[in-house]
């Protein structure tokens, strides 16, 4: 038998239609695990797969779309079991059938049932591992493809496609469930699902389910539009609809036939049907689309990286990699990472994207900190709270592919060189991972000091990575930026590069501006400058601070001159509304207290900055003594007296927050900067609702308690381990629902045996205080005023 | 002072529901940046969510304490006197999409008097969305002369939370929206809602339907967010 990829493009093949639909027909009750058929009833599943290969399909699923470790953990069945029985009812209909024509049999994985974290609480190591035992034993057992199907979350895919390609050698089809908008129900549009996909080199992608041909039809055309790979289409037979309490699909055989015809004529590689489909449903099908040409799949040659969400084309029109997560020369942020200070980091992420960065650089390399798990962690973090697309920067290879790999979509990669080293290095883990990588005009030799010698590097990346299957389209060059100060000649050479990359080489450009005005005063001048002058070399991907006004501005002007700004909308929404609001707020009038009680954060600044640099009360201590504390208790009594709401505490507390960044500047290094002491805060075991341990956790820090947030869904020996480490006296525990409390009394009586001195305040919505006091806590805390009073009375504080 | 956007699915969103859900116990006396950040709160959950929503008619057999729906047993005696009288049920589950979730995530890592009225909007839309959805359900059933209880939730009164899973499941949950329960028991994406609707042919809520009023049978009266 041949191996199908040979097939593919050859031919239209056939997947067969519903298994689901065929059970519930056959009378599977309410229920009832589908796949423990395979074992109790062979000869069903058997004659439903034989049906299927009679009517002229190709491709069996096998009955395995939930047999993963943790739905059948109550099963009595291991996965192995229902697994091989269910491939060996594909083999027997195999047998049966009278259908001369090629016949597969694909091991069939949906999706576990559970989200991956950030969004849902499984560990995508977890998600891998259930994966990688279906898999493994689909191939054990005889398959000879594995199709991973109805996935709506890009991570499980990503999860399981690597887990079927380590540990099988069959070929891997993938296909999403998208509804009438074109996403996935985490919000994936098809260019993040096609990026994602072909970067992991899967053998063919597509959609099932969801909604009929005709509903679909849209979304497949946009696949066919952009897809460089062959294509799968495995629709539902219309809308579920219901009558007199029993399902059903709405669309008939011929129906179906026709509107798949319509959407093979877009060019489809694999056709099949999903829910409501029946033999009768393919028979049609097949008889229609049969003799149609497959599929030419070839590179569209599109630079695509991509986040969960959605894609970044680039080489379209100018683009911003956010530079700023990055500690070379920013004490600040050396201090966070050395502190672990993550919040830190995805602020920086979060004040980028706002300020209109495309695509944010990660580098957190620095002497002395862990790279490897210091980069999986910002990435993933910067992936609970940003969907841009993330440029994974680090010249540590067990950094780059652990990143890689915990990345929810297709990365840029920054970088390899023209040094056989860096080029073997890089190049297997780009082709494994998928990625667009940033080459570097440079080798061995260095830096050469001409255009020339930088293309020629760059041609030499270019022609290295194709023999690893990296398509040109997936290569950006780094023409490189040298100090022009040290090097008259510099910028030319890089602008020349620049040019001559785009025209003799065709592939796609980035460059770190701002290290030309190294050296210089007033840096941002000429950086704008160069910047401009690269925009109008073609430089694709600029590498900036997308918070320096002068680069947005050479951003802005230039998309506006150059005709990517359409009416100049963007230019004009920017900067007229600037005009309006260009005035700063007079702070004449108004007093620190004031400003905190107002929450108004920037007023609070400058106020602050004023005071320091006008000498009005230069001590920041006493600034802090008779305003900004006198203010925060002026809101929190109001709080406690109920004529101050949440919300306007807490704008209070970020107000009062901002005048302590000021104020922290000075005092850096003094000693005054001292805080309290520290208290724990965690969310208990099972519990993933967060939002009131974080609203405590920012009035706490304003009162200057360093809190140790270990987050959510915590165990019980973590919280200690942590008591223990840090010598905590006061942990903070919340827990939303009755079942999580449980888990909250657990916690308690381990602290209570391990750590008897520490002192445990509780809350969240079901707890009272009764309630609190019977799961042996110290304090039961209403809200997050009531859990400062409890800490500054543990700590003695006025 | 700036208004939600018309003609979005979100636009009948009560700000007072939103400012309530945030802690706002009055908007009187409340700062005009806080209602407007409130307003721009809803719209900005309003085009993060994707909403899906999920029913399914069932058979049901009331027995004692235990409903069966379709096979599917759950034992509660608040349920079953909730049902009582109905020979049949809509289960139903309902989510924002964890787009949502993560846009309040988003916010809690910077500023949170933001994130807490995000997540004032997401309760009150998750609300909205059933309540539109449900009153779409509501008017089929008049077709047939039957009405729609109010929707009860796994954690109303005795109805364990623990039903959660295998009304999921029941449903096909996750597939057609997106609806997962975590090791703990808890739904993914956060703004989601299962529930229980009873189809009466006799019963007319004198208190309300599915559709509105459904906090008047619920025993908990001195709920700060009852709605009167």
């Amino acid at each position: 038998m041949k191996n199908i990829t040979e097939l593919l493009g050859k031919r239209i093949l056939f997947f067969d239609g519903a298994m689901g639909t065929m059970l519930q027909g056959s009378g599977l009750k309410a229920g009832e695990l589908p796949e423990l058929l395979n074992i109790t009833n062979p000869a069903l599943i058997t004659s439903i797969h034989k049906k299927y290969y009679d009517c002229g399909c190709n491709i069996a699923t096998v009955n395995t779309f939930g047999a993963n470790a943790c739905k059948l953990k109550d099963s009595g069945y291991s996965p192995e079991e229902v697994i091989t029985a269910a491939v060996n009812c594909a083999k027997a209909a195999r047998e049966q059938s009278e259908n001369t024509d090629e016949k597969f049999i694909a091991m069939d994985m949906g999706p576990i049932g559970r989200l991956i974290e950030p969004m849902g609480d499984l560990g995508f190591d977890e998600a891998y591992g259930l994966f990688a035992q279906m898999a493994s034993c689909g191939e054990k057992a005889g398959a000879d493809l594995i199709l991973i199907e109805t996935m709506g979350a890009t991570y499980e895919v990503k999860a399981a496609v690597l887990a079927a390609k380590e540990n099988t050698s069959l070929p891997v089809f993938v296909t999403c469930a998208f509804d009438a908008t074109g996403k996935t129900f985490t919000g994936a549009n098809c260019e993040a699902v096609a990026a994602l996909l072909e970067g992991l080199r899967v053998d063919a992608y597509g959609l099932n389910c969801g909604l009929g041909p005709d509903e679909l039809y849209p979304v497949i055309s946009q696949f066919s539009a952009i897809s460089s790979l062959p294509l799968i289409f495995n629709p539902n037979a219309g809308l579920p609809k219901q009558k007199n309490g029993a399902t059903y699909f709405d669309v008939d055989p011929q129906a179906f036939a026709a509107s798949m015809q319509k959407a093979a004529e877009l060019g489809l590689s694999v056709m099949g049907g999903c829910c409501g489909t029946t033999p009768a449903h393919m028979s049609e099908m097949i008889k229609r689309c049969r003799d149609l040409p497959a599929r030419q799949a070839a590179d569209k040659g599109i630079t695509f990286v991509s986040s969960y969400t959605h894609a970044v084309r680039i080489g379209e029109e100018p683009l911003i990699v956010g530079e700023r997560i990055n500690p070379t020369g920013k004490k600040r942020f050396k201090e966070a990472l050395k502190n672990d200070e993550i919040s830190y980091i995805l602020g920086e992420g979060i004040a980028q994207q706002d300020a209109g960065a495309q695509i944010l650089d990660v580098n957190v390399g620095m002497p002395g900190i862990d790279e490897p798990a210091m980069l999986v962690k910002a990435v993933t973090r910067l992936q609970g709270v940003i969907d841009l697309p993330l440029q994974i920067d680090t010249s540590n290879m067990e950094a780059m592919e652990q990143a890689l790999r915990r990345y929810n979509g297709k990365p840029l990669i920054n970088s390899v060189s023209g040094k056989e080293e860096s080029m073997r290095a890089v190049f297997p883990l780009v082709s494994k991972y998928g990625g667009t990588v940033v080459g570097l005009a440079l080798d061995d030799s260095g830096i050469p000091a001409t255009a020339d010698g930088r293309v020629a590097i760059a041609r030499k990346i270019i022609e290295t990575a194709a023999e690893y299957g990296i398509s040109r389209k997936d290569i950006i060059i780094d023409g490189l930026t040298l100090t022009v100060s040290a090097e008259a000649e510099s910028a030319n050479v890089t602008l020349e590069t620049l040019r001559r990359v785009k025209k003799e080489l065709g592939v796609c450009t980035t460059l770190g501006v701002s290290n030309i005005s190294f050296g210089l005063p007033k840096r941002e001048i000429i950086n704008a400058v160069f910047y401009t002058c690269a925009l109008d070399a073609g430089l694709d991907c600029a590498i900036i601070n997308p918070k320096s006004e002068a680069m947005m501005n050479a951003y802005y002007s230039y998309r506006a001159l150059c005709g990517y700004d359409a009416a100049c909308g963007d230019y004009i929404s920017r900067y007229s509304a600037m005009t309006e609001t260009a005035a700063p707020k007079s702070t004449e009038t108004m007093t620190l207290k004031s400003a905190i009680i107002a929450g108004l954060g920037d007023a609070a600044a400058t106020i602050v900055k004023e005071k320091l640099t006008t000498g009005s009360t230069a001590d920041p201590m006493e600034i802090i003594k008779d305003e900004l504390i006198p203010a925060l208790n002026e809101v929190g009594d109001g709080f406690e007296k109920g004529t101050v709401f949440l919300p306007q505490l807490l704008m209070s507390a970020e107000a009062a927050k901002a005048s302590f960044e000021v104020l922290k500047e000075v005092l850096a290094g003094s000693g005054s900067d001292e805080k309290i002491g520290m208290v724990i805060l965690a969310t208990v075991k099972d519990d993933i609702h967060d939002i009131g341990k974080n609203i405590v956790k920012v009035l706490l820090e304003n009162y200057r308690f360093d809190v140790l947030d270990l987050g959510r869904d915590v165990p019980a020996e973590t919280v200690l381990e942590a008591v223990k480490k840090h010598n905590i006296k006061a942990v903070g525990l919340s827990a939303l629902m009755t079942t999580t409390v449980v888990r909250m009394e657990e916690t308690i009586k381990l602290l209570r045996q391990e750590a008897p001195d520490v002192r445990i305040f509780v809350g969240g919505a079901v707890l009272t205080e009764d309630y609190a006091m019977q799961i042996g806590a110290d304090a039961y805390c209403r809200d997050a005023m009531a859990s400062v009073r409890y800490c500054q009375e543990i700590f003695g504080c006025k | 002072m700036h208004e939600i956007k018309s003609g979005k699915w979100y636009s009948d969103a009560d700000i007072n529901e939103v400012l309530r859900y945030a802690g706002v116990r009055s908007a009187e006396g409340c700062s005009e940046t806080i209602i407007s950040d409130a307003i721009r709160a809803v719209e900005q959950v309003g085009e993060a969510a994707l909403p899906k929503v999920i029913s399914r008619e069932c058979s049901l057999e009331i027995a004692g304490n235990v409903c069966c729906f379709d096979g599917l047993a759950f034992e509660s005696q608040s349920l079953a006197q909730h049902l009582a009288g109905c020979d049949r049920a809509l289960l139903f589950a309902a989510t924002l999409g964890s787009g949502v979730d993560m846009l309040i995530g988003r916010y809690s890592a910077v500023k949170m008097s933001y994130a807490v009225l995000l997540q004032g909007a997401a309760a009150a839309l998750i609300e909205l969305y059933c309540d539109s959805e449900c009153a779409l359900l509501e008017s089929k059933y008049a077709k047939e002369g039957c009405c729609l209880l109010p929707r009860f939730s796994p954690g109303y009164g005795d109805f364990p939370l623990t039903c959660q899973n295998a009304l999921t499941e029941h449903l096909g949950a996750y597939k057609y929206t997106g609806i997962a329960v975590s090791a703990g028991g808890q739904m993914t994406p956060m703004k989601s809602v299962t529930a229980v609707i009873g189809i009466s042919r006799t019963r007319r809520s004198t208190r309300g339907s599915c559709a509105s009023g459904k906090c008047a049978d619920c025993p908990n009266v001195n709920c700060l967010f009852r709605r009167v």
